[in-house]
């Protein structure tokens, strides 16, 4: 799939996973003249091959092709241990988990950087720039009819227009989204009549759109159409993909120990080492304390702890004309609670609208501006479907407090081909609970602003899902609390960085972590070339 | 006891139930119980089985010598609510993952597809849902050509 695709033999740093984070600091350090190895566990899809807009076929957990599994799908999905989180939607293959994610951009809450971060907020700006304009990040100007309810019901409900990027303050702002300009009519909807956003409503199931767009105009600018073929176009990057990290490879100095290399396993099941003078883990919040753990690395206090989520909490009512929610870009309008987290509009096909409102757990007691909640099955689940046109969902993302026993180990009974599995250990804290609360209310004040029939609000009572996670390599100033500094280099270990949302020391005040975690890795690029190919 | 596929087809149709105990189609009329059974194979090999007699002997707990596919449906409900919130993990992760695949067979594509995985007709959950599958894109919802 790489548009031009070099070979670099002699890497001057090797990118483990090409997600997010992995693409960009690839990108940055190619375009500084390093030559840079991606090493990704997934394939470099053709979109308008391997895509086919269908929900399960894409997305399920179990066989899709956005698995967190081997390429080969008649082969079982990689496995997890979860204790205390229903589900971890990642994906594997160049973009990461950003082929099924809304592409949903906004920074994060300022207070929250500047309260537990080694660096304040204001050395980020800088960084979100450099990535908005190059994705590029930009709020649509055609909207869907979720997303104009959405409006009405936060004017109701006496919410502020705030201004975005920085957001102090509560009120509702349009949605950052990493997704080319909604396109003009055209016939037909084809490229390059047809270039940018169509609306189709397929962000979360892999953008393919329009159709006969090259990979790199393909509307959402998940890292697999943006950053990627950027980092390739250099000539100075080579995305080697089937190929799973399984060690990073460390030597003894006289100032320590620093990492030389990585040992992987390529598609064939061949096991390989490459040498390198810099290793960036880029895995994400899982994966990379799983590969600190199975390499060896020292046993540092905060590695694979502290890790947070977002709880997500999803809150759905009855219009009485349709609202076609499958319609457009994921979301396009949010509503911002900095000390408590955020809410959005969800763009979901039947399958996602079922599972994600209707799905959750029973038997959950405690009253709210809802008429139901907890799992649904049977006739009440039909007749929830049976309005699926007239419905919408809005969902809550939590500010999550970082606490030590929250994190990822490895499991002494279960592996893969590669390594031992995980474990991902998650249990919130009242604090969080409570925040979660008064978010989920104002969502549904939304939803009932906006015009839902108060007899059909429903919430689901969402378990914790990995769908965002962050932590477990997080950097900091002190050894003792932190794994990374403030470069997101290891303290312990030299010339090993990392660029995902591991580095992250706190869940961002509830905003959604993609953008973040790229500014970041666009900085901890700089660091990599200050430190060691100045 | 029933067969498998004759537990499975219930647990389906708990989920999505159909006539007579609901007016429009449900997962028994597409035979969701195929989907379910290659999927319970898919995570684990043998899982199929152990899920079966899991649901009945919960059954049985019920009334003495019942399979699972025999009860009415509102045992049938109270069971799987009972295992969705049970205090062991694996129990829930069981509940969790038959109402999934349950709701999955019905709402996703896969009744609407070949064998080949093409989608050549109209999936049920599409038609009760009214939702018209993938579209290239939503020309009222794009910006006009003199913009």
């Amino acid at each position: 799939m790489p548009s031009r695709p070099v070979a670099i033999n002699l890497p001057d740093v090797i990118v483990v996973g090409c997600g997010a984070g992995g693409a960009v600091v690839a990108k940055e350090l190619a375009e500084a003249g390093l030559g840079v190895v991606v090493l990704e566990a997934g394939l470099w899809h053709d979109p308008a091959i391997d895509f086919n807009g269908l929900e399960w076929d894409m997305t399920n957990g179990i066989d899709s092709v956005f698995r967190w599994g081997p390429s080969d799908r008649t082969k079982p999905p990689w496995p997890r241990i979860r204790e205390g989180l229903a589900s971890i939607p990642h994906a594997a293959g160049v973009g990461g988990t950003t082929l099924l994610s809304g592409c949903n951009s906004p920074r994060a809450y300022p207070e929250a950087v500047n309260r537990e971060w080694p660096i304040p907020y204001a050395e980020l700006v800088p960084y979100y720039r450099r990535v908005e304009a190059a994705l590029p990040v930009a709020v649509a100007d055609v909207v869907t009819r979720k997303d104009e309810l959405f409006i009405r019901g936060c004017e109701g409900s006496s919410l502020p227009f705030v201004a975005g990027p920085d957001v102090v303050g509560a009120g509702w702002r349009m949605q950052p989204n990493a997704i080319l300009p909604v396109a003009r009519v055209a016939e037909p909807l084809q490229y390059p009549a047809t270039d940018g956003c169509t609306q189709c409503g397929e962000c979360r199931v892999g953008c393919r759109h329009p159709a006969g767009a090259p990979l790199e105009r393909t509307a959402k600018r998940s890292t697999n159409a943006s950053y990627a073929p950027l980092a390739t176009a250099t000539g100075r990057c080579e995305i080697r993909t089937g190929c799973f990290s399984t060690s990073v490879i460390t030597e003894q100095t006289r100032d320590g120990l620093r990492a030389r290399g990585v040992r992987y396993r390529d598609g064939r099941g061949h096991v390989l080492e490459q040498d390198c003078r810099v290793v960036v883990l880029a895995g994400g919040a899982i994966e990379s304390p799983r590969l600190w753990f199975a390499s060896g690395l020292p046993a540092v206090p905060a590695a694979g702890r502290y890790l947070t989520t977002h709880w997500f909490e999803y809150v759905s009512g009855e219009f009485d004309r349709p609202v076609d929610i499958s319609a457009g870009q994921t979301s396009m309008v949010r509503a911002e609670f900095p000390g408590l987290g955020h809410v959005e509009t969800a763009g979901l096909r039947p399958l996602d609208f079922a599972l994600s409102s209707f799905a959750g757990r029973s038997g959950v007691r405690g009253g709210g501006p809802w008429a139901s909640r907890g799992g649904l099955i049977g006739n009440a689940l039909k007749r929830k479907m049976d309005a699926y046109e007239r419905s919408m969902t809005l969902v809550a993302g939590v500010d999550d407090d970082a606490l030590a026993h929250n994190g990822v180990g490895l499991s002494s009974e279960t592996s893969d081909e590669n390594n031992p599995a995980p474990i991902i250990r998650y249990r919130p804290n009242a604090a969080t609970e409570a925040r979660r609360e008064v978010l989920v209310r104002k969502a549904a004040e939304i939803l009932l602003a906006a015009g839902a029939r108060p007899e059909t609000v429903h919430r689901a009572d969402a378990l914790p899902s990995g769908a965002h996670v962050h932590g477990t390599l997080r950097m900091g100033s002190d050894p003792g609390s932190s794994v990374l500094d403030d470069a997101c280099e290891a303290h312990l270990v030299k010339r090993l960085f990392a660029a995902d949302t591991s580095v992250f020391p706190n869940s961002l005040g509830g905003a959604n972590p993609q953008l973040t975690a790229q500014a970041l890795a666009s900085r901890t690029a700089e660091k990599v070339v200050e430190r060691y190919f100045g | 006891m029933p067969s498998a596929g004759e537990t499975l087809r219930a647990l389906a149709d708990t989920v999505v139930p159909g006539p007579p105990d609901d007016p429009s189609p449900g997962a028994a009329a597409i035979e969701a119980e195929h989907f379910l059974v290659h999927y319970l194979e898919f995570v684990e090999p043998g899982l199929t089985e152990r899920v079966c007699a899991l649901l009945d002997r919960l059954a049985s707990d019920r009334r003495i010598d019942v399979g699972f596919a025999s009860l009415a449906r509102g045992d049938r409900e109270s069971i799987l609510r009972e295992m969705a919130e049970h205090d062991l993990q694996e129990r829930r992760d069981i509940a969790s993952l038959l109402t999934a695949l349950s709701i999955a067979a019905v709402y996703g594509e896969w009744s609407g597809q070949d064998a080949e995985g093409n989608v050549v007709r109209r999936p049920l959950g599409w038609e009760l849902s009214g939702w018209t599958g993938p579209r290239p894109g939503v020309r009222s919802l794009m910006r006009p050509v003199s913009d």
